[in-house]
This record gives C-alpha cells, sequence and structure tokens, in this order.
C-alpha cells in the first residue's frame, strides 16, 4: 500500500477554499490509490493535493488503517475452524470424487 | 488462500481418499469463513460450504488451475449467501452515494485535525472493536458488503472479484470505496468517543 505523502502546511484562506473543491475529487481516487491501481497522472495530482491538505491525509490514513485492519479481521477468521462435515456427506463428496467416478462421469 | 487452494487443487486431482478429504476440509474452511462474513450466521455459513461442496462434487468441473477453482468457488458460495435469507441479516438493497459517505467539516476554516490513532493491533485485539467491524460489515447493502469481503478479507485480486460478482471491474472499485469509507465512517464514530478525535474534512 502506498501513502507516503507529507502535509506541507495549510497556505492563506482562499487557498483552502480552492482546495475544498478538489477534495471531492480526491475523495473518489483514495481507494485506488492505497491499492496502487491509480493511474500515474492521477496519482501525481492526488499527490500533489494532499502535500496542501491534512485533512484529506487524515481520512487517507483512516482508510488505510480501516482496511488493513478488514486484512487482519479476514486473517483472523481463516484460523477460525469450520465445524466438521456430516461423516454421510464426507462419504458421499468422497465417493463422487474418486477417478472411477470422474470417469465415468467424463464419458457420460 | 491462493497456496491453500492450490494445494486443495493437487490434492483433489490426485484421486486419493486421503488427499481428496484433506482438499474437502480445506476448500470447507474457506467458504464457511467466508459464509460466516457475509451471512453473519453458523447455520448458514455451514449450509453455504455444505452446498458449494456438493455442487462440486456433482458437476465435477475441471479447473485448469487455483485461481480458476477459487472464482469458481466464491461464485458459487456467494449465490449460497444470497439465498439463505431467512437467517442471515442482510441490510436492504440501496446505493452508496459517494457524496453522502464524505465527512462533513470546519468549512473554509483552517481545520483542526488529529491523527487517526488506532492501530490495525489494537482492533485485532479489542473484542468490541470486532465486534463494531462485524455490524458495520452486515450493516453494508449487499453487493457492497460481497465485494468488500473478497476484496479485504478474502484477498482476491480486483479482476478476480469482477469474475465472482459478474460485474465490471470499474463497479467492483467502486463499489469497494464506498464500502471501505461505510466501514471507516462506522468505526470512527465508535473510537470518537475513548481514543480518536473527529477527523475533520471540509465538505
Amino acid at each position: 500500500m502506498r501513502s507516503k505523502v507529507t502535509y506541507k502546511g495549510h497556505g492563506a484562506q482562499r487557498q483552502n477554499i480552492m482546495a475544498n473543491r478538489r477534495c471531492k475529487r480526491i475523495f473518489a481516487l483514495l481507494s485506488d490509490y492505497l491499492d496502487g491501481e491509480l493511474p500515474v497522472r492521477d496519482c501525481r495530482e492526488l499527490e500533489r493535493h494532499l502535500e496542501g491538505c491534512k485533512p484529506c491525509i487524515v481520512f487517507l490514513e483512516s482508510l488505510k488503517t480501516t482496511v488493513e485492519a478488514c486484512r487482519r479481521y479476514g486473517q483472523n477468521e481463516k484460523r477460525n475452524l469450520s465445524p466438521p462435515m456430516p461423516p454421510e456427506l464426507r462419504a458421499r463428496l468422497l465417493a463422487s470424487l474418486r477417478p472411477e467416478s470422474i470417469r465415468a462421469k467424463a464419458m457420460a | 488462500m491462493n497456496l491453500q487452494v492450490e494445494q486443495a487443487l493437487v490434492d483433489l486431482k490426485s484421486g486419493k481418499p486421503e488427499e481428496v478429504g484433506r482438499a474437502l476440509e480445506t476448500l470447507q474452511g474457506i467458504v464457511y469463513g467466508f459464509g460466516m462474513k457475509v451471512c453473519g450466521t453458523p447455520e448458514d455459513a455451514e449450509d453455504t460450504a455444505q452446498e458449494t461442496l456438493i455442487r462440486l462434487a456433482r458437476e465435477l468441473k475441471e479447473f485448469p488451475n487455483a485461481r480458476a477453482l477459487a472464482v469458481w468457488l466464491y461464485k458459487v458460495a456467494k449465490t449460497q449467501c444470497l439465498m439463505s435469507r431467512r437467517k442471515s441479516k442482510f441490510a436492504p438493497a440501496q446505493m452508496l452515494a459517494l457524496d453522502a459517505l464524505m465527512p462533513k467539516g470546519s468549512g473554509t476554516s483552517a481545520p483542526q485535525v488529529k491523527s487517526w490513532e488506532i492501530t490495525p493491533e489494537e482492533i485485532a485485539l479489542k473484542k468490541e472493536l470486532r465486534s463494531k467491524l462485524e455490524d458495520a460489515i452486515l450493516a453494508l447493502p449487499k453487493h457492497y458488503r460481497l465485494v468488500l469481503i473478497l476484496r479485504d478479507m478474502e484477498q482476491l485480486d480486483t479482476r478476480e472479484v469482477a469474475e465472482v460478482m459478474g460485474i465490471s471491474e470499474k463497479t467492483t472499485k467502486m463499489r469497494l470505496h464506498r464500502a471501505r469509507v461505510f466501514l471507516r465512517n462506522a468505526l470512527e464514530g465508535y473510537v470518537q468517543g475513548s481514543r480518536c478525535s473527529k477527523a475533520e474534512h471540509h465538505g
């Protein structure tokens, strides 16, 4: 995940108002940016914007943390064991997946 | 995940009962975990896993590689999850508008913001945050929820998620971003009073 932009400080209020108009566009690009799927041109525009917009940086950080939390949650969940398969279902599936069953099915 | 599916495919193709049995357990675990996240109930997750494996055995499809097997599995499991609505909590189908998700804040004044201090470690450790995350996932409209789970939790890539969902990559990305922002906003509300100040944003 990429997000190595540093905040270079706010300018005059007028600059803030100009930045506000851009925030909506930048806001829509943040996930693609985190996933490294943003075209280079948009990436440069986004990074230039972030250098002057701390709220957008903070939002990006929080979005990144949320995505990382989801990934961690997904990994933890994988360790949770599912209940054992009912024996009769397991036997049925194993019988269906025997090589001779597969060959018979392929010839049918 | 891919390593697990790769090994399962090798085991399935071996035809040896012990290895096929191991493959079934691996695939059952993957589909059960996915079903739990999507449906939120063990009963529906178990039904999803069993029905998916029954279809696998019935169709005896040829899978050229682990990717094809994974996409097929999630596609079938997704359909099963959507059918098992009797117990599952599904938020009403609705569109999430990006404008509505964008935080509103301080207008033109210089914003006073603090970092979002919660770390992934904290989220992993804190039961109540985990529970909040689960509630937020279940509050997502189903098509957003499925995309988020497939991409950020099952860790499929954009193209694979698009294939499983039967939608374009562009729509996949749009849904993913909105789902992530929805979750981010839900978690922020929870931690606001304890560790974090709300990150203000001009809207």
